[in-house]
């Protein structure tokens, strides 16, 4: 026997009530894995940008388009490595529900612009010699069950083509896989050169220009001067780093953080409560063996020092429960939960924080109790019967 | 069985009035009963606010013409051409003669959120004052509407309030165009007010878009014309567009994402209420371990075992019910009328406040009494087991 | 080194209750030579648990001096007490006190946690101590499935692992029936007689004092002294 053996005996004197406690802390906690893990799928744009890529749209939204001609201007520019355009082609496969994170672009100046991108060699080639040739992410690729060669209708509801219909043959020439960067895994990318051959308006324009630079300390200056360069024209521009560009965007959808925080805070705040009134309660049923435990020459720090580890021991099991099974939850509706949000899943990050909470929680509804130990006096302890 | 009654009222009594003794216990189960209310609540009257932003913004004497295969404004394209047949088919309105029909452009633009300082789509709708007449409930707060041919914008009540620089007489840069606002109107909390309404050819001409609209409106004869209308559409090869009544699109509109809120509000809802219900048990149980003594001298003296069960249930549901509604008071009071946007199918802001309901109170209340009723249940039927001997004989 | 295990010089003890001042003893002395084995009587509320408490360092007194082979104890601070009793005092008390949650053997295992012994020593005193209170064959078992007489010899067992010096027994046979009261007296008689402790039993049970060397009369704050016959 030892100390620690002592400690479980005390947490498995009521079954049913540590059962209980660790219900609700098992809640908590796989709340808190799974919103975090959501999060940070809404936050993956934002994180995953790097440091030396800008977006530059048109001043007035996004959603208007600039002259294709601004790609080269900027690509000329001192201190900007490459450039590409990037427009939006409201694509959708088979049912409007289902839309495309796709873009027309310069499939060459894109691989160049996003580096980390690595296609196997022959899926490489034959994309950048296949007009109708699209390069697609791993992630949308599995959802849609296509595979490289596959000929896909894809349709826009943005444009359409002279002659009035909406799709557009593609072949899939190429598979994006990065698992560190989930947004590029979920964009389907088509020539520019096909788009502007087949549609009816906005051609010789892009949406936006995604470029990078030498070094993260020019963006600030390159910004302006971007701007600069295209004030009082006819399409003034905004430019911006790729991750507050993403950044924008994404609290436009709502201020997803605040709600995943409420959410959170509310479950901690009840177990909060629950564990640790539940705690006192057990420590003050216990008085009488504690009285005798300090007379046998358990001093009070050894005392307090146990309730503690019962209430921390308590608190780590219920989170390792929780945020296990969330982060078994989210493994196995991954295929599914991806499509939707990529880039969801629980970090290295998420689990130390909710380890972190826990050893908080513990020591919290661990506190007044073990205060309590530690002054408990043997007399009055031990009372009259 | 009138004494089982009386025998339950009075332990039941009994327990409620000895909550004082747990008082922190009872309270920390109250507590988590309320905050798992109030997240419900919260997301109901968030879900609630959005459809009826949504919903309410239209009418079914309205019918909007669309692009075939547009399933939003932004996504459809219809020419001056075609708004001119449409104006002379079957089923449209007519005032002096001319019919009531409104083409309109519906444009992205930028604003600044005062919330977190970052960029937001904003519609901006090139429209006419018949288009605005065709709106039923439109009224000018301040100011006045736009004069036609002119850089002048009337802005929605939400956008002023969500929007950095949209009060009258501010002014905007779009484009090489200079805008001013002249007016801000309300229209009872919809959608709407999350728009910037301007003239449709300054619009046109300032955005290159010349003969080029997004949608058509036309005010019907009565709503029980849109068939009639649908089948001339169709009839006619040169409008390639489909008529759907207003009120049907808006209703498809707060699906698209007010159903995701609803979605996620419930598991998260009935999620939280399990780990309450455990703290509900928890409290539950060990209040039945503190009477036990009370409960077995009730039961030699002669008290039934259902009465004992009724009155342990009666106090679970006692906490409950005033957890539950001090999540409901607690969640009116923050939540109701609580400002919040979104993006919509439109790719644009939807400004919305959240909102509580009789109904929706009721709804989360209802949860809060499941949790006590199960978290009184099982315990109860401890209480009506407790063996009398022992528990008297002991101490 | 002293001849004494315990002394008392002066002790006085009040207690403050409101505007009430109750005083237990006042100016109490009293010697218990090594190796004694005293039984204190009194009427109920006389101060002899106080008294018991206040020789275990576990009550301070209001003022005077309580010695320990010489040493004041009065002066110790908390953790030095627990450690001074952890070393050289066992308790025994009238409801026994057990850890419902640990077996026979856990139990007296527990005062063994507070030494330096490795599992192996531990668990060779412990079954030492069982089978000097006659219970080696049930270590396995919970305090509840043990008789009264059987739980107050695991609390013995539990009182002398460590090898204290002196037993202090606050009513040990006061729940007890008289059978097994009487192999409880015999097991403190023995541990008097042949491990050489000092035992201090205050007890209602005038058996209980026969089986002492001496006994103290505590009344009124003042003790009267009677030597047993032998
Ligand atoms: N903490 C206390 N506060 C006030 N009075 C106390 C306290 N503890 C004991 N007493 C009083 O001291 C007296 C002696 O108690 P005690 O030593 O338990 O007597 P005995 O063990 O001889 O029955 C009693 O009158 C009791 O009421
Ligand atoms: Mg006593």
């Amino acid at each position: 026997m030892n100390h620690a053996l002592l400690v479980t005996k005390n947490i498995g004197r009521r079954k049913l009530r540590t059962v209980l406690l660790l219900i609700a802390i098992f809640i908590a906690f796989l709340l808190f894995g799974a919103l975090e893990s959501f999060l940070q799928g809404f936050n993956a744009g934002q994180n995953s940008a790097a440091a030396d890529r800008l977006v530059t749209v048109n001043k007035i939204n996004f959603t208007v388009p600039l002259p294709i001609s601004y790609v080269d201007r900027i690509r000329d520019l001192p201190g900007i490595t490459h450039a590409t355009s990037q427009s939006f082609f409201g694509g959708f496969y088979q049912d409007p529900k289902n839309f495309l994170l796709m873009f027309a672009t310069d499939p060459q100046a894109y691989l160049q612009v996003y580096p980390k991108i690595v296609l196997p060699p022959e899926q490489r080639t034959a994309w950048l010699n296949d007009r109708r040739g699209i390069a697609v992410g791993r992630i949308v690729a599995n959802k849609n069950h296509w595979k490289i060669g596959d000929h896909i209708p894809i349709s826009s509801s943005i444009f359409s083509r002279a002659d009035g219909s909406h799709s557009w043959d593609f072949n899939l020439d190429a598979i994006i896989n990065l698992p560190e960067d989930s947004q590029r895994e979920s964009v389907v990318l088509m020539h520019h050169k096909y788009f502007d051959e087949t549609v009816t308006f906005a051609r010789d324009t892009t949406s936006m220009i995604v470029f990078t630079t030498a070094s993260p300390k020019l963006n600030d200056s390159i910004e302006k001067q971007v701007d600069a360069m295209f004030a009082n024209s006819p399409y003034e521009t905004s430019t911006d780093t790729a991750a507050a560009f993403n950044k924008a965007f994404v609290a436009q959808v709502g201020n997803i953080a605040l709600i995943v925080t409420l959410v959170v805070s509310t479950a901690f705040a009840a177990i909060l409560l629950i564990v640790g009134n539940t705690m006192v309660m057990a420590i003050r049923e216990r008085t009488r063996e504690i009285g005798v435990l300090k007379t046998l020459g358990f001093s009070g720090p050894v005392i307090s020092a146990q309730i503690l580890a019962e209430s921390m021991l308590l608190a780590l099991f219920g989170a390792a429960l929780g945020l296990g099974t969330a982060w078994l939850a989210l493994a196995a509706t991954r295929r599914y939960l991806e499509a939707l949000i990529p880039g969801v899943h629980m970090t290295g990050a998420i689990l130390a924080a909710g380890l972190g909470w826990a050893i908080v929680l513990g020591l919290v509804t661990g506190a007044v109790p073990a205060w309590s130990g530690l002054r408990l006096r043997i007399v009055s302890a031990l009372g009259r019967r | 069985m009138a004494t089982f009654g009386r025998q339950s009222i009075a332990i039941a009594g009994m327990n409620i009035r000895s909550i004082p003794q747990r008082l922190w216990m009872s309270l920390s189960t109250v507590v988590a009963i309320a905050l798992v209310v109030a997240v419900l609540l919260s997301f109901l009257a968030m879900a609630n606010g959005f459809r009826k932003a949504q919903a309410s913004a239209g009418a079914a004497d309205i019918a909007i013409l669309m692009r075939d295969g547009a399933s939003s404004e932004i996504n459809s394209v219809a020419s001056r051409d075609q708004a001119a047949l449409v104006g002379e088919m079957t089923g449209v309105a007519r005032a002096g003669g001319k019919p009531l029909i409104s083409a309109e452009l519906f444009v992205i633009v930028d604003g600044t959120s005062r919330s977190n300082g970052l960029r937001g789509n904003l519609p901006l709708r090139g429209i006419t004052p018949t288009g605005i007449a065709l709106r039923h409930g439109i009224r000018i707060t301040e100011g006045r509407v736009f004069q036609p041919g002119t850089n002048e914008l009337v802005v929605g009540r939400a956008v002023v309030r969500e929007f950095v620089g949209f009060e009258v007489g501010k002014t905007l840069r779009l484009g090489q165009s200079t805008w001013t606002v002249v007016g801000v109107f309300e229209d009872g909390g919809t959608v709407r007010e999350s728009e910037l309404w301007a003239d449709a050819g300054v619009v046109q001409s300032a955005f290159d878009r010349q003969n080029f609209f997004q949608t058509i409106r036309v005010r019907l004869t009565s709503p029980a014309a849109l068939p009639a209308l649908k089948a001339a559409v169709a009839a006619d090869p040169r409008v390639q567009l489909l008529a759907q009544s207003e009120a049907d699109y808006f209703a498809e509109q707060a699906k698209a994402s007010g159903g995701l809120i609803q979605a996620l509000g419930w598991p998260l809802a009935i999620i939280m209420a399990i780990g309450a219900l455990a703290g509900a048990l928890n409290t539950m149980y060990s209040s039945v371990a503190t009477r036990g003594t009370e409960i077995a001298t009730l039961r030699a003296i002669g008290f039934g075992g259902f009465p004992t069960f009724v009155g342990t249930l009666a106090e679970a549901l006692f906490l409950s019910v005033v957890g539950g509604l001090v999540g409901v008071v607690a969640a009116s009071l923050i939540f109701q009328g609580f400002s919040a946007k979104t993006l919509s199918a439109n790719f644009t802001q939807v400004i919305f406040t959240f909102q509580v309901t009789p109904g929706l109170c009721v709804t989360a209340l209802i949860l809060a009494t499941v949790v006590g009723l199960i978290g009184g249940f099982f315990p109860a039927i401890r209480a009506a087991r407790l063996p009398i001997v022992g528990m008297l004989g002991d101490q | 080194m002293s001849d004494f295990s315990f002394q008392l010089r002066k002790v006085s003890k009040r207690f403050v209750k409101g505007k009430e001042t109750i005083t237990i003893f006042d100016n109490l002395d009293l010697d218990i030579p090594a190796q004694d084995y005293v039984a204190i009587m009194g009427p109920s509320g006389s101060g002899k648990t106080t008294l018991l408490n206040v020789l275990g360092g576990i009550d301070q007194v209001t003022s005077g001096e309580v010695l320990f082979n010489g040493q004041r104890v009065d002066t110790l601070n908390e953790g030095q007490l627990s450690r001074w009793r952890a070393a050289n005092v066992g308790f025994i008390f009238q409801f026994y006190n057990l850890m419902p949650v640990l077996t026979a053997a856990q139990n007296v295992e527990l005062p063994l946690l507070l030494t330096k012994l490795g599992s192996k020593d531990r668990r060779r005193h412990v079954a030492t101590a069982l089978d000097l209170v006659g219970l080696g064959d049930r270590s396995k078992h919970y305090p509840r499935e043990m008789s009264g007489g059987q739980q107050q010899r695991v609390a013995i067992a539990r009182a002398i692992v460590s090898d204290p010096k002196v037993l202090l027994c606050d009513e040990p046979t006061g729940d007890l029936d008289r059978t097994t009261a009487d192999e409880v007296l015999e097991i403190l008689a023995l541990l008097n007689r042949e491990h050489s402790k000092t035992v201090i039993v205050v007890t209602h049970d005038p058996e209980a004092a026969n089986h002492a060397k001496r006994t103290l009369h505590l009344n009124k704050g003042i003790f009267v002294e009677r030597t047993k016959l032998a």
